[in-house]
């Protein structure tokens, strides 16, 4: 299993090959872009305020009545789950003669608790696009996979979560782009 | 280019923006254009050939195609894309487009400069009219340039957009801004060539345009019937779809003229040449238009114009090429007349027309006058926040300070998105980026 870190300025963004597959993986921390080139984190790791939510919570439970005692629980139990649904990384796993698979990790840094994954076959891969879209008040590059089902076409984006740069996109996507034009294009029934 | 209007609606100022933006991009500039979504399928970013990027942002339209004014709901959106595309210039175009109006309003702060153009006459008594003019005034009172279409609708926009100061010797004397130029529209003369011949026998007269009020429907209404009455060998083709369709079948219908008029219902844009070139004479009944290019491309077709004389069409053509009628129905009578009678004797060329009005506009020359626009507007010096403040100020007693309210907190809206969404973090647009997706992507919508 060999790890290349191809890009000097995203070092978040590494390539894993194996035998039987490689992975491109991009995790949620990059590199401050102005220059300092300190670490910013998007999935935080424990943090000494997170003590203080005993303390609060202890100085608040007794005088409480039951309402606020529910209220008090669901927000502990939604800081919980916001803290334990981190995304860790996410990843585009390429299987050669398979198709491609994308995953996302997420769990409380470092420990993964869950990972949703989602497969492309070659077959039902037409295409690897990259476009630019709109989210929330950000315009941002994305790389999906266009599968072609019999149902039409639909979109899968790539790192949904993360939306990592143009430099990160473009060389996933060549390599991408790449594979597919190796492929044995499928039988097409007439 | 930031406009409500554009692709996929059609029209005029529609397709002068999207001429304008492709022969700009053949001269090497780098052009992108902002406008709002059309769901379900023109959302996000798309590309329209030749390299032109769209921008469909999210804001609702309320009636034909234009938004809410708004003051800040833009911003965001704006900062982001004027950053990532650095963009240099900013043309915003139409009044009626309000998405138009505060990128001229945004775009100081990031020192990017202001072209303004506007396509079309309004008028000043009535309410709506007093409610858009007094957003015009604000919007231009810090912009870098104005272009106006017609000579007349330059004198309407001066008017309307306050676009006058003292005159340096003599306080007491309004001189009118040095930065507002005209500069016409342009058509694509190959797209408007004459037919073959026709026999004089049977006359057609063609009337294509939006059937609403301001076009001058209730003038055809009046005239048609006695023009066929008069002469047994004219017809009629009307093409075009509005809410005056009504007044048409009406009258069509009580003089029972069913065979002598013809209505085509919309025609779209690749159709219009067959149509005109179905026909001899173009009547347009306007009451009020800033150029006219319909009466134009028709002529270039070969067709005899007849117009009603309002606003910027006597500027348009060479008197012997048009006939010109006042507003009313008596005289557009006498003006139909005439040309009917002109056409049957043979005495109008269409293929001599055609030579000549190609060399009138063409969409080079005009792309480079627009061109020398920007240049001037680039070379010199941007306001700063304390002039504008001063300006802005001065519109009048309660638009003064509203308008400077809404300026300075503009500033601080910037100043918040400045630390929320932070300059480094914005995904820029690079060289290979562009190229490889203007290339790979066919998406319209």
């Amino acid at each position: 299993m060999q790890r290349l870190h191809p890009l000097q300025t995203n070092p978040e963004f590494s390539i894993l090959r194996s035998a039987s597959f490689h992975e491109y993986r991009v995790e949620n921390w990059h590199l401050a872009r102005d220059g300092s080139g300190s670490v910013v984190r998007n999935a935080s790791s424990w943090s000494w305020s997170y003590s203080l939510l005993p303390v609060i919570i202890s100085v608040l439970w007794p005088k409480a009545g039951s309402l606020h005692r529910i209220i008090l629980t669901l927000a502990v139990i939604l800081f919980l789950w916001t803290r334990c649904t981190q995304v860790i990384h996410e990843s585009v796993i390429v299987l050669p003669e398979h198709g491609i698979q994308l995953e996302t990790h997420r769990g409380f840094p470092p420990l993964t608790f869950s990972i949703s994954r989602r497969f492309v076959p070659h077959t039902m891969l037409r295409d690897v696009v990259i476009n630019e879209g709109i989210k929330r008040w950000d315009i941002r590059y994305y790389l999906v996979a266009l599968n072609e089902g019999t149902t039409g076409i639909a979109l899968d984006v790539c790192f949904p979560n993360i939306l990592p740069h143009f430099p990160v996109l473009i060389q996933i996507y060549r390599d991408l782009r790449h594979l597919i034009a190796v492929q044995v294009p499928p039988l097409q029934s007439p | 280019m930031i406009a409500d209007f554009f692709y996929p609606d059609v029209g005029g100022v529609e397709n002068h923006i999207y001429m304008l933006s492709a022969n700009l991009i053949r001269r090497g500039h780098k052009v992108i254009v902002i406008t709002h979504s059309r769901p379900p399928d023109c959302v996000g970013i798309r590309w329209l050939s030749p390299a032109l990027k769209v921008y469909y942002l999210p804001f609702v339209p309320i009636a034909s195609g234009a938004t809410l004014p708004n003051f800040f709901t833009f911003l965001p959106y704006l900062r982001t894309i004027l950053l990532r595309e650095h963009i240099h210039l900013i043309h915003a175009h139409a009044s009626l487009s309000s998405l138009g109006h505060e990128g001229i309003l945004h775009s100081h702060l990031m020192g990017v400069r202001t072209v303004f153009t506007d396509h079309s006459l309004f008028g000043f008594e009535d309410a709506a009219s007093i409610l858009t003019n007094k957003l015009l005034a604000g919007t231009l009172r810090n912009v870098d340039a104005v272009i106006c279409v017609s000579h007349t609708g330059r004198e309407n926009t001066v008017l309307r957009g306050e676009l006058f100061e003292q005159s340096d010797d003599d306080p007491h004397k309004l001189v009118v801004s040095s930065n507002v130029y005209v500069i016409p529209n342009a058509l694509v003369a190959e797209r408007f060539r004459p037919g073959p011949p026709k026999s004089t026998d049977i006359i057609t007269i063609v009337v294509l345009s939006r059937l609403v009020y301001r076009k001058g429907i209730d003038l055809l209404v009046a005239t048609a019937p006695r023009i066929c009455a008069a002469f047994q060998n004219v017809r009629f083709l009307i093409g075009g779809d509005g809410p005056k369709l009504i007044d048409l079948l009406q009258m069509r219908e009580k003089h029972l003229l069913q065979d002598r008029i013809e209505l085509l219902g919309s025609v779209p844009h690749n159709d219009v040449r067959s149509v005109l070139n179905r026909g001899s004479i173009f009547v347009n009944t306007s009451l009020t238009e800033s150029f006219g290019i319909a009466i134009l491309e028709a002529a270039c077709a070969g067709l005899y114009a007849v117009s009603t004389r309002v606003g910027g069409v006597p500027e348009i053509l060479p008197e012997d090429m048009i006939s010109f009628a006042e507003p009313n129905e008596d005289d557009l009578f006498r003006a139909i007349s005439k040309a009917i009678s002109i056409v049957s004797a043979g005495e109008h060329d269409p293929l001599q027309a055609h030579e000549r009005i190609k060399t009138f506009y063409d969409w080079a020359q005009i792309t480079e006058r627009t061109e020398r626009v920007y240049d001037t507007v680039i070379k010199s010096e941007q306001r700063d926040l304390w002039q504008r403040i001063l300006r802005t100020m001065r519109l009048g007693r309660f638009a003064g300070p509203i308008y400077t309210i809404i300026l300075i907190v503009d500033c601080l809206f910037f100043l918040f998105l400045e630390w929320w969404m932070p300059r480094e973090d914005i995904d820029f647009v690079t060289l290979i980026g562009m190229i490889a997706l203007s290339l790979s992507l066919q998406v319209g919508c």
